[in-house]
């Protein structure tokens, strides 16, 4: 356990750090008995360290040049273009209250609220979003200047894969905003997100923490897929994507294919349920009817996995197919769950929810463990 | 840069470091252990090497070559320059103000 803990910490310690005194550091902890305090004061040190740009790569310099360039670019132009941005966001409110009897208008609470929402915190809100990607193509140059090959095509395709996901999701947030809140106001009562009469800091607050919820749920697969990757014994994760048997690519792309309709369908549904429930509310006889959707999307979801885990491995044995299965339905069947357990925020979900992913994240560690093979351990 | 010291410039580490080097080459758990002896500070082994980090840069210390994974490290000529002028400064501060403390 100490071991273990001593190399966490070591890791939070720039590569070039590391190698000049990773060796000494450790030594010395090994030699002490470790404590919070030492604990904590290694990680503060780490930090130290982390934010000296001289222990880092001049690589890195361009690219974060690029980062803050950016977003001083995306911030300005936002500012001049608030005011068709806000439309996105202010008509669909304006347009659901009157639909809902109410006059169509969202007020100001405070002195200059609109200012501040419309002129700043809008534009900041963009600029996250496209600050993401960039963040996430530093984070990329980073790993590849310290990493082997084969981390630098998995930090190329994080990068990918989150970054896509993050905007994809963002524009989806959007859409689903522009008739979701309508839809919402109109059917659901009590109305427990936006109220009569709602501000414009109230309206802007929803549609923030809606859509960025939203941009960082979908990614969870692959932020666990990834970090697993990075830190676990290589080959081992090399081999377990794979298939047996001949014709193997046909295998895998046929297995991943009904992953992703898998996906697809289970996200669909979380979608439409954090269009209703995240943003209007939810009505007492809908509950027993969210719950068993919920409860039939993980079934076929496990379905789907065993399906694609038999395809892979059918001629390794019936235990890696289980195995397989509890890591497949872990990993793609976490963020529609979380979806779903956000969007009812928990009103229908709470402790189902909770036990759910905390089902979903043992099935994913469990499988991984258990079905690697040995001889990569 | 090292984190300030909390109780006044007889804890700074980079200066406790030093000081623990002048009587010869030592490594990082031999430093730690010495500077508890002598000045009751307990480093915390980050601090301790942030410290270390930030001496072999200005070339105040360096390390030595060794076989084991704790290198030795010893104070350079600059180093002993800088630590006798911080002695000497802090004695000067502290000889004036126990002067002061004695007539008020």
């Amino acid at each position: 356990m100490k071991g273990f803990v001593i190399r966490i910490l070591l890791r939070l310690y720039p590569a070039k750090w590391r190698n000049e005194f990773g060796g000494e550091l450790e030594d010395l902890l090994y030699r002490e008995p470790l404590r919070f305090g030492g604990a904590m004061d290694v990680v503060l040190s780490a930090l130290r360290e982390q934010l000296r740009l001289s222990n880092h790569p001049a690589a890195l310099m361009r690219p974060l040049a690029l980062l803050l360039g950016g977003m001083a670019a995306v911030f300005v132009f936002s500012v001049m273009f608030s005011d068709p941005l806000w439309m996105l966001i202010g008509l669909p409110g304006a347009k659901a209250l009157s639909q809902s009897g109410h006059p169509p208008m969202l007020i100001q609470d405070k002195p200059f609220e609109g200012l501040a929402i419309i002129r700043f915190a809008l534009p900041l809100l963009v600029t996250a979003f496209v600050a993401y990607p960039l963040i996430l193509y530093l984070a990329r140059v980073k790993l590849s200047s310290t990493g082997t090959p084969p981390r630098k095509s998995l930090a190329t395709a994080f990068v990918i894969c989150s970054g896509g996901l993050f905007l994809l999701s963002g524009a989806g947030a959007l859409v689903a905003w522009q008739h979701g809140v309508v839809l919402t106001l109109q059917g659901a009562e009590p109305v427990t997100r936006l109220t009569y009469p709602a501000s414009i800091s109230a309206c802007f607050a929803l549609f923030a923490r809606s859509t960025l919820e939203f941009g960082i749920l979908l990614q969870l697969p692959v932020l666990m897929v990834f970090i697993l990757r990075m830190w676990s014994a290589k080959t081992a994760l090399r081999d377990y994507a794979r298939g047996t048997g001949k014709n193997e690519g046909l295998q895998i792309t046929l297995s991943r294919l009904i992953l992703a309709v898998g996906a697809f369908l289970c996200g669909i549904r979380a979608m439409g349920y954090w269009a209703i429930l995240d943003l209007g509310g939810v009505r007492s006889g809908e509950r027993s009817e969210i719950v068993s959707t919920v409860i039939r999307s993980a079934l076929l979801f496990f379905v789907l996995s065993l399906a694609s885990a038999w395809l892979q491995e059918r001629k390794s044995g019936v235990r890696r197919i289980v195995m397989k299965t509890l890591y497949v339905t872990g990993v793609h069947g976490i963020a529609p769950m979380a979806l779903f357990t956000l969007a009812s925020s928990g009103a229908v979900l709470r402790m189902p929810g909770a036990a759910g992913l905390l089902v979903l994240f043992v099935c994913f560690v469990v499988g991984l463990r258990l079905s690697v093979p040995q001889e990569a351990h | 840069m090292a984190r300030k010291p909390n109780g006044g410039p007889a804890s700074d580490p980079e200066l406790l470091i030093l000081a623990s080097l002048a009587s010869g080459a030592k490594h990082g758990y031999a430093i730690m252990q010495d500077i508890e002896t002598f000045s009751r500070n307990k480093l915390g082994p980050g601090t301790l090497y942030t410290a270390i980090t930030r001496l072999v840069e200005k070339g105040w210390i360096q390390p030595e070559a060794a076989e084991s994974r704790q290198r030795p490290y010893r104070i350079t000529g600059a180093g002993v320059m800088h630590l006798q002028s911080q002695l000497e400064k802090m004695r000067a501060i502290a000889s004036l103000g126990l002067r002061r403390l004695r007539f008020s």
